[in-house]
């Protein structure tokens, strides 16, 4: 048996190969590969993981049902630890030591590490998407090659600006509270101007690290500052729970808000009933939506796996979403004989209505993102976040 | 039967540098005794040998062996060593600086009974007054006869069967090294030790001691009671110094090498 | 300005110095026993949360606080003879490669036995709604305290200064300073050293623990993860400025660093976005200019 797995260990965890058994007495052709860099350790692990799980499993899925047109389904994962100089030469490593004929497409993370990589990706002409939503990276003259499997954060924030928009109107005071890092900057320019535009004052602007210790400082403001509104960003459920907590129990009774990395249940979990009425934008499915085929989807492969059935983080979601997604393209590209890195793209443009099992409204890019998202409130009593909308786009201000 | 007997140790140095090439010695229960020679003769490695402490300074014993009170010693490791009942106090004077004479003291005492422990300090501080003038001032800024003391006061408060001192006089005045003399002389009566004096001023030592061995790069060169030693010549002048602590000019150096190697 | 918002960032500033305190003190004890810079301090905290954390979800808050301590001792324990004591003695490079591979491999463990998944004290699934100390928050003339706070000060801080009073006047306290000063010297007199340092190792991780429970939201707003060794970063500047080998040191800065970044984050953040991270560090290296051996740094004893 021609043993075809590769186990690079890191950091104490096997990032592995994905491979059928089924295909290993068939294919003879090349494989076909996606190489992630997830920060599987570090402060972002949680997210790394989750994707790694949902890339596993969506690759046994595309496996299971004959790999892209014969060609068994590769996924190469490294681990960057959330660390932009580490993911560069993770990236290096894989692009020199992978054939560009297998290789058609890299998933990244951090906004930082997609930003540094932009240049040598267009060069390459390199398929890429990230878990990073930066308004920068969905510019297709600049980067032809970079994909935004979702909303940029600014079109979350614009959502954002919507509800705020339909629940207060002109007038609505806003304070914002963001970390200190790429991630948190990146919506801010655009929300000062956008409301400046729709009359909203912005009452108060905190800068933060990733992490803090304490939350008293900034709710004293919000005292001070009496927002309506409070917009988070560039956090992972570290401020979150902490500010919301405080203010609450201080008697601030703005509405906080919050974008894709707030929208998962641990935020409720931390805060506790401090959470309930926290809104955010999310742009998959929740994995308790059970009306959502791409969550029926999931559920089957899993079970027909024996693998755990309970709940999967939004990480998990809009993970599998990118993997099903990309092996649509893949299928097509191969459809048209073109499976390489530009028939990649090719296909990518023209998946039009798709929407991968339900989890986006459809693949119509605007400028290589999908500006579509829906809001949901934190809902504490039942344990989940609440659709208040549907699609919403984002970018319509 | 002996309190200590060393028999032909050989002790290296980080696996190569051979320091004791053999060297044995004995001590009678009660018993006082001098080790002297000059610097780098190897007495203070036999002293660490003694204490278990040659791992601290990356040492170990290669052959021969350490008998202390009719155990075997050479392997076991300080705190054995100790609970055995020797005490060492090493060479440069180590009491802990950053302590006051009362915590050093508490130190050195901490396996006693606060009532023993009190009682013995008590005592201490009726034979060094100095010490309890200055009780609550750090160890390092006492004077050096005034740390001697202190090492003899903690050394008491772990109530040896065997005391081993290194080096008791170095850099201290003539009146003070007497005073130091007298007082282990004392010490030694009262609590009925095995004395071991490691020493290079020799006339000193001769003052309080029944026997004295004469070490030299590693050997025993000489073994008698101190007035035998005192009575021999060469003793007194090759290794000796003619009695006079330190000091061994080039000359004496050489005629040393010629009639013993 | 207003006497009151002074007053509440005044008693906030402090409850928070008094986790970076209890930390810092843990830190230093560990520096003074052993010369060893434990470069693994923030992870010792991220352990120390999720040993919490593993308790809490089958008592309550409190007790699983109580109850982690002495796991947390253990912990200490073990990570000095299984790291630290085999390396005694090597050159100071190779002991600070250690520990920095000690955090590593901490890192990678609590990764493994955890999990990668947000968490909150006390919620096994995600389901459930976090658990908390008693909730102990107050507010009297306008001066607000969060439970955090509260307990914050109520127990990190008697705890950080027990650990100083015993330093200075306890049994095993003499002890440890001894052995800090020479462990060889220590050993002749039948002071147990390797006991002393081990049990220095288990205090720091207790004191960890204490401070990473807290930091995990033991008193509620937050959980357990990876972003609590980036917290655990502070505890340098903070030992930095107390002089590195003193742990009153380490308390009083522990405590000034808190006041001041409760005072910059309401008075400098909006001037200078992002100062609040900045400023442990500039004020460490203010204060260095002035007093090179820190706040309270030993001075060393030279007699001739």
């Amino acid at each position: 048996m021609k043993l075809t797995r590769r186990q690079v260990l890191k950091a104490g965890l096997a990032a592995s190969t994905v491979y059928s058994p089924w295909m290993i007495a068939r294919a003879q052709a090349r494989p076909v590969k996606l190489a992630a860099i997830l920060p599987l350790t570090g402060s972002f692990a949680f997210a790394g993981n989750a994707a790694l799980e949902a890339f596993r499993d969506a690759a046994d899925l595309i496996n299971d049902r004959g790999g892209i047109g014969g060609r068994r389904f590769e996924l190469v994962v490294e681990d960057d630890g959330y660390d932009v100089a580490r993911g560069t030469a993770v990236f290096n490593r894989i692009v020199q030591r992978e054939r560009p004929d297998e290789l058609v497409f890299v998933y990244g993370n951090s906004t930082g590490l997609s930003k540094a990589l932009a240049p040598e990706i267009t060069r390459l002409q390199l398929p890429y998407t990230a878990t990073s939503f930066s308004n920068e990276l969905a510019d297709p003259q600049t980067y032809p090659t970079i994909f935004v499997f979702g909303p940029t954060y600014n079109d979350m924030a614009g959502a954002l600006l919507q509800q705020i928009r339909r629940q207060k109107g002109r007038g609505a005071k806003i304070f914002l509270c963001y970390s200190n890092s790429e991630f948190g900057r990146d919506p801010i320019p655009f929300i000062k101007e956008q409301s400046a535009r729709l009359g909203f004052q912005i009452v108060g602007e905190e800068v933060t690290p990733l992490a803090i210790a304490d939350a008293t400082p900034i709710v004293t403001k919000l005292r001070q500052a009496q927002p309506d509104f409070v917009i988070l960003q560039g956090y992972v459920l570290t401020v979150e729970p902490l500010l919301v907590r405080a203010a609450r129990e201080q008697g601030i009774r703005a509405t906080f808000m919050g974008t894709y990395y707030s929208a998962e249940l641990a935020l409720m979990q931390r805060a506790g009933a401090a959470a309930d009425g926290f809104i955010v934008t999310y742009h998959n499915a929740y994995y308790y939506d059970a009306t959502v085929p791409a969550v029926e989807q999931i559920r089957a492969l899993r079970r027909s796996k024996g693998r755990d059935l309970s709940y999967r983080t939004t990480y998990y979601m809009g993970s599998w979403m990118a993997m099903d997604v990309i092996a649509e393209a893949m299928r097509r590209a191969h459809a048209a004989g073109n499976l390489t890195r530009p028939g990649m793209i090719q296909a990518l443009d023209t998946l039009g209505d798709y929407n991968a099992g339900g989890q986006v409204r459809n693949l119509r890019w605007v400028n290589r993102r999908l500006p579509f998202t829906k809001l949901y409130r934190a809902n504490v009593r039942d344990g989940r976040f609440d659709a208040m909308t549907d699609w919403v786009d984002g970018s319509k201000l | 039967m002996a309190e200590i007997n060393v028999e032909n140790l050989k002790v290296v140095y980080r696996g190569v540098i051979l320091a004791l090439q053999g060297v044995s010695l004995r001590a009678g229960r009660g018993e006082a005794i001098a080790l002297l020679g000059p610097n780098g003769a190897g007495k203070s490695t036999l002293v660490r040998a003694m204490a278990g402490l040659l791992p601290q300074y990356d040492g170990r014993v290669l052959d021969g062996r350490i008998v202390l009170n009719g155990q075997e010693a050479h392997h076991l490791p300080a705190l054995k060593v100790a609970s055995l009942g020797l005490t060492a106090i090493l060479e440069g004077r180590p009491i802990f600086r950053y302590l006051t004479v009362l915590e050093n003291l508490r130190a050195a005492g901490h396996k006693l009974s606060p009532q023993r422990q009190k009682e013995i300090t008590e005592e201490i501080f009726t034979r060094f007054p100095r010490l309890y003038e200055r009780r609550f001032e750090q160890g390092g800024y006492l004077s050096g006869g005034e740390q001697q003391m202190l090492l003899l006061g903690m050394a008491l408060l772990t109530e040896p069967r065997i005391l081993v001192v290194d080096e008791p006089s170095l850099g201290l005045s003539p009146k003070l090294t007497e005073e130091v003399m007298q007082v282990l002389d004392a010490l030694r009566r009262d609590k009925d030790l095995t004395l071991v004096l490691v020493e290079q001023n020799a006339r000193a030592a001769f003052s309080i001691v029944e026997r004295v061995y004469v070490m030299e790069q590693g050997r025993v060169v000489f073994e008698g009671t101190a007035q035998q030693a005192q009575a021999d010549a060469d003793v007194m002048e090759f290794y000796l110094g003619g009695a006079v602590a330190g000091g061994f000019s080039e000359a004496k150096r050489y005629r040393r090498r010629k009639r013993w190697v | 300005m207003d006497f009151a918002l002074v007053l509440q960032t005044v008693f906030n500033g402090l409850a928070n110095g008094a986790l970076y305190a209890v930390i810092t003190a843990g830190f230093v004890l560990v520096y003074r026993a052993t010369s060893v810079v434990n470069f693994a301090i923030a992870e010792f905290l991220l352990i120390g949360a999720y040993l919490t954390y593993t308790l809490s979800l089958f008592l309550p808050m409190l007790p699983a606080i109580f109850l982690a301590l002495p796991l947390a001792f253990a912990f200490g324990v073990l990570v000095e003879r299984g790291f630290v004591r085999p390396l005694l003695g090597r050159n100071v490079v190779a002991v600070i490669m250690a520990t920095i591979g000690l955090a590593s491999a901490l890192d990678g463990a609590a990764l493994i036995v955890w999990g990668p998944d947000q968490k909150a004290m006390g919620a096994a699934s995600i389901a459930q709604l976090p658990k908390e100390v008693p909730n102990l928050a107050f507010s009297i003339g306008g001066v607000f305290l969060s439970s955090k706070a509260v307990w914050s000060l109520i127990l990190a801080l008697p705890l950080a200064i027990l650990l100083v009073v015993l330093l200075k006047y306890s049994r095993y306290g003499v002890l440890l300073r001894a052995v800090s000063e020479s462990e060889t010297a220590a050993l002749a007199m039948g002071i147990n050293a390797p006991r002393v340092v081990a049990v220095a190792w288990g205090v720091s991780a207790v004191m960890a623990t204490i401070g990473g429970a807290f930091l995990a939201g033991a008193a509620g707003g937050g959980g357990p993860g990876h972003h609590l060794v980036l917290l655990g970063l502070i505890v340098f500047p903070i030992a930095i400025l107390g002089g590195f080998d003193s742990v009153p040191g380490a308390v009083v800065a522990g405590l000034l660093i808190g006041l001041i970044e409760a005072f910059s984050q309401l008075y400098l953040e909006s001037l200078l976005p992002g100062i609040t991270q900045a400023i442990p560090f500039v004020i460490v290296l203010l204060v260095l200019l002035v007093r090179p051996y820190g706040l309270f740094g030993q001075h060393r004893i030279e007699r001739v």
